[in-house]
């Protein structure tokens, strides 16, 4: 296949060139499934989304259906959502608790931990052919960091941490998972849209792509100073601000974007938490004091990012500011040309109420289904896969060359990872090198 | 006027309010459409979920702490409305197109001086001629008499969609 055996991007003069096959071809996307989505760690759930035995939520891995099934046993599991018999759904709510999960076909009935429980007749018509105690739904593995919960298909795949990788682990520990002393609350009511594109134009705008946002969001830009913005505005643009990448031959390539550096983020939300009320600014004062203990006697004092990818589907919004909802999306991919969002609003649990409830508001006005960011970014996308059917259209490839001569050291190298410019590509250069990379391994 | 007199003269006056509000979203004219929500407004959209057990809920009227998809009052529609004027928003240039039709308008409460109003909706929404997103729900108003006319004193939205075929950059 072409756009796989092609050289990789990063050698020879047109090499940050991408071909636009890689957006548009059935073949290609079928491979993803297999050899991608097959092969890595995907995000299927927060732990606070099933707090007590017997909770569920049903969500996707890829195109795959699962559950991800708290048991009676307390234990997290991932089963295929998808009955031995005749391959009907077992589970057919978002959410819910159940001791089991019944197929609506032929009543083959499973236990919470995945087990056939039950098979109508065993007895009386299949007598004793079929031992229903060696049965139970396809489970792929499953890892927990810190309340995410990754599943993968592939046995052999690395460790969910050195998958995560220990520097962009440290971005995730600092500034999202050992931010609140009690974790993350996941909010009833996550999004589900779709958007007309390729799931890896999306996956890698969250990863690394800055540089959209002064023109596709100048619509936000132009309203921000306004007086209705001040509840959902924050420094997106003024302050230090930098990206970063964490790429190496042990782990598939990582991002984030909005590195923020400087107390003038502090202060900002100190402002906008003492418009909330004593109890919110103790919150935003307590929490910062814990981030200087986490951040130790670095010199470089980080205050938070804003987004992220982790390789391949999992983003992450709203991490910039103290009074932002924490958001993970993952990008499900629907084909060459589409891709279903899956975004949940987090807030930390130990904020008074009046941030949460401003956490939960500033997600929703901004990136989220009905807000004033990814409305914007649907358009663009949308146009540019309406290009994409022309077949000349098909023979131009993306252009992914900035920064490319700007060479591999990290501009504040205290800090873990590849600390980059703040506007760079050099994240979607190593996403599509590691992708291209994956695809061509046959087993 | 008997009591099947006033409820009839009150429902043709809402089924107007109705027909004139779908004018001015359909006609783009979102700043005069803003005028029709009372100050205290609170206009809130949230998601379908389906849900087994004891969580399960009547959606429209789920409250408290969530994931909205819109959980507005006066002051940020104001925003999302002066945000699409500035013409800088590619969702939103050039406009989309739209064609509402409002109907099944139940006068639900008529007990207090604020009627409390359940109808049906569909949005046809058209984007460079060929993407066509149809968006169908109901509305529950509660609608506050104000001279002649109304304002919108609260405004809850329910989708009948549970993945929603685009993302919204328009208003219901």
């Amino acid at each position: 296949m072409a756009v796989i055996d092609n050289e990789s991007p990063d050698q020879g003069s047109e090499s940050f060139l991408i071909e636009s096959g890689l957006y548009t071809d059935e073949d290609v996307y079928q491979l993803e499934l297999e050899r991608i989505f097959g092969r890595s760690w995907l995000f299927v759930a927060h732990e606070s989304m099933v707090p007590k035995e017997g909770d569920y939520i049903t969500t996707f891995m890829a195109e795959d259906p699962v559950i991800v099934s708290r048991g009676n046993d307390g234990h997290i599991r991932v089963l295929l959502n998808k009955c031995l018999h005749r391959g009907n759904k077992v589970c057919l709510f978002d959410r819910g608790n159940a001791q089991r999960f019944r197929c609506s076909y032929h009543g083959w009935t499973y236990n919470n931990q995945g087990g056939l429980g039950s098979v109508p007749l065993l007895k009386d018509s299949y007598m004793g052919d079929l031992d229903i105690g060696e049965m139970s739904l396809p489970a792929p593995r499953v890892a927990n960091y810190k309340g995410l919960i990754f599943a993968c298909w592939d046995k052999d795949v690395i460790s969910l941490e050195d998958y995560l990788g220990e520097d962009f682990r440290w971005y995730l520990d600092t500034f999202l998972l050992d931010a609140d002393p009690l974790g993350l609350q996941v909010l009833p009511g996550r999004h589900r849209y779709m958007m007309p594109v390729n799931w890896k134009l999306l996956a890698e705008n969250f990863g690394g792509d800055q540089y959209h946002f002064a023109s596709t969001h100048s619509s936000v830009i132009a309203i921000s100073q306004r007086p209705e913005a001040g509840r959902i505005v924050h420094s997106e643009h003024s302050g230090e601000h930098y990206s970063a990448e964490f790429t190496s031959e042990k782990h598939p390539p990582h991002g984030l974007l909005q590195l923020a550096v400087g107390e003038q983020f502090y202060q900002e939300d100190m402002n906008m938490a003492n418009g909330l009320g004593a109890e919110a600014a103790s919150w935003v004062t307590n929490r910062h004091d814990r981030l200087q203990e986490r951040l130790g006697d670095l010199k470089t004092r980080p205050y938070s990012f804003h987004t992220a990818n982790v390789f391949p589907n999992l983003s992450m919004v709203g991490l910039a500011t103290a009074l932002y909802g924490r958001s993970l999306i993952v990008w499900q991919p629907r084909g060459p040309m589409r891709t279903e969002v899956w975004q949940w609003c987090f807030v930390e649990r130990s904020a008074p109420d009046s941030v949460k409830e401003r956490m939960a508001f500033t997600l929703t006005q901004r990136q989220a289904a009905a807000g004033m960011v990814a409305p914007d970014d649907h358009e663009n996308f949308e146009r540019t896969s309406d290009n994409l059917r022309g077949w000349e259209a098909r023979t131009v490839p993306f252009h992914y060359g900035m920064g490319k001569n700007s060479g591999s050291t990290s501009v504040l190298p205290e800090l873990p990872g590849r600390v980059l410019p703040q506007i760079s590509e050099s994240y979607q250069r190593s996403f599509y090198r590691h992708w291209r990379k994956q695809m061509r391994q046959n087993v | 006027m008997c009591d099947l007199g006033k409820l009839t003269h009150l429902h043709g006056a809402i089924t107007r309010f109705y027909a004139k509000e779908t004018a001015l979203l359909d006609d783009g004219d979102l700043k005069s459409w803003l005028k029709l929500f009372a100050d205290d407004i609170r206009y809130t959209m949230p998601m379908r979920e389906s849900v087994q057990g004891e969580d399960a809920v009547d959606l429209i009227d789920r409250e408290g702490l969530q994931f909205y998809l819109f959980n507005d009052d006066k002051e940020s529609l104001e925003l999302r409305v002066e945000r699409l004027y500035t013409g800088l928003a590619p969702g939103e240039t050039p406009p989309s197109v739209t064609q509402r039709l409002v109907t099944d308008i139940l006068l639900t409460d008529t007990s207090t001086d604020e009627v409390e109003v359940r109808s049906s909706f569909l949005v046809f929404q058209v984007r460079h001629d060929f993407h066509e997103t149809i968006f169908a729900g109901r509305r529950m108003d509660r609608l506050r008499p104000m001279d002649d006319d109304f304002q919108i004193a609260r405004r809850k939205i329910l989708l009948a969609q549970s993945v929603l075929p685009r993302t919204v950059s328009i208003f219901f």
